[in-house]
C-alpha cells in the first residue's frame, strides 16, 4: 500500500506491478503538470486539450515498460506531452505544417510550469490544513467568506492563515539543500 | 544559487496549475481498465451492424468485465480509445 508521501519511483514500481491504485496516484500526481505543459507551454486550443491530455496518459501507460529510470517519470511524461502537443498542433488545418517544431514551445512558460511543480511538491509536504486553505484561495479562487464558512473558521482569520501557510511553503521550498522539482529536475 | 521565493510569486505559481476537470483525471486514471475493456470487446467478437446498435451495452459490459463502473466519462474515454485502435 502506497502512502501519501510515496516517491515517484515507488509509485512507478507499483504501477509496473499492476497496482491500479498506484496508476491513479500517478495520474493525480502529474495531471496538473501535463495540463500545464499543454496549456502554457504549447497553448493547445481548449477544444483539443482534453484529447491531448488523455492521449498522454494512454501512451504513458502503454510505454511504462520503456522507462529506464523510475525517478525520471516527470521528465519522461513531459517528453511524451511535448511530442503529443506538437503532433496535435500539426494536424490542425489552420496551422502550416512546416512552421511547427520544438521552437513552437514557449520555453519561458515551460520553465514556469516546472517552478509551479516545485511549489506543488512542497505544498504536498505541508500540513493538510495549509494545503486546503492555499488550494481553495489560489487554485479554486474562493473568497475569504466562503473559505471561512466551509472550513468553519472565523472570517477575520483567513488572510492571516493564508499568509502563515505561504510562509511555511516558502520555508519548505528554501529549506531544501538541493531543490529538485517534482518533475525530477534540479533547479 | 536559487532566487528566493516571494509570496506573490508563490501565489501566482499555485494558481498556474489548477486541477484538471475531475472527469479528465478519472478517465486517465482508468487507462488500465480501458485496456482491459478493449481486450474484452475483442473477445466479445467483431462489431457488426446489429451489434453497433447495442454499442452502449457492449461498452458497459466491457467496462464491467474490466472491473469498473461504466460512467458516461469512461464510456466516452473507451469510445475514444476504440477510435484510435
Amino acid at each position: 500500500m502506497l502512502t501519501a508521501a510515496a516517491s515517484d519511483s515507488q509509485i512507478v514500481a507499483a504501477c509496473r506491478a499492476g497496482d491500479r491504485d498506484a496508476w491513479q496516484r500517478l495520474v493525480e500526481r502529474f495531471d496538473r503538470y501535463v495540463l500545464g505543459i499543454i496549456r502554457h507551454g504549447y497553448r493547445v486550443p481548449p477544444q483539443d486539450a482534453e484529447d491531448v491530455f488523455q492521449e498522454v496518459f494512454i501512451k504513458a501507460y502503454a510505454r511504462l515498460g520503456d522507462l529506464r529510470n523510475d525517478d525520471a517519470i516527470g521528465p519522461w511524461l513531459a517528453g511524451i506531452t511535448r511530442r503529443t502537443c506538437l503532433t496535435r498542433l500539426r494536424t490542425r488545418v489552420d496551422e502550416p505544417v512546416d512552421s511547427l517544431d520544438e521552437e513552437t514551445a514557449d520555453e519561458a512558460a515551460l520553465e514556469q510550469v516546472e517552478r509551479a511543480m516545485d511549489v506543488d511538491a512542497a505544498l504536498r509536504r505541508l500540513p493538510e490544513a495549509c494545503q486546503e486553505i492555499l488550494e481553495r484561495f489560489f487554485r479554486d479562487d474562493q473568497p475569504y467568506a466562503q473559505i471561512a464558512a466551509e472550513l468553519g473558521l472565523p472570517a477575520g482569520t483567513i488572510a492571516s492563515r493564508i499568509s502563515r501557510c505561504l510562509s511555511k511553503l516558502k520555508v519548505e521550498l528554501e529549506g531544501r539543500q538541493e531543490p529538485v522539482s517534482a518533475s525530477g529536475h534540479t533547479r | 544559487m536559487t532566487e528566493p521565493w516571494s509570496e506573490a510569486e508563490l501565489g501566482d505559481l499555485l494558481a498556474m496549475l489548477p486541477r484538471p476537470p475531475a472527469a479528465w483525471t478519472e478517465a486517465a486514471a482508468a487507462a488500465p481498465a480501458l485496456e482491459m475493456a478493449i481486450e474484452q470487446l475483442r473477445l466479445l467478437g467483431p462489431v457488426d451492424a446489429e451489434l453497433r446498435e447495442r454499442e452502449v451495452d457492449r461498452l458497459e459490459q466491457a467496462l464491467r468485465l474490466a472491473g469498473v463502473e461504466p460512467t458516461v466519462e469512461l464510456r466516452t474515454a473507451l469510445r475514444r480509445r476504440l477510435d484510435v485502435h
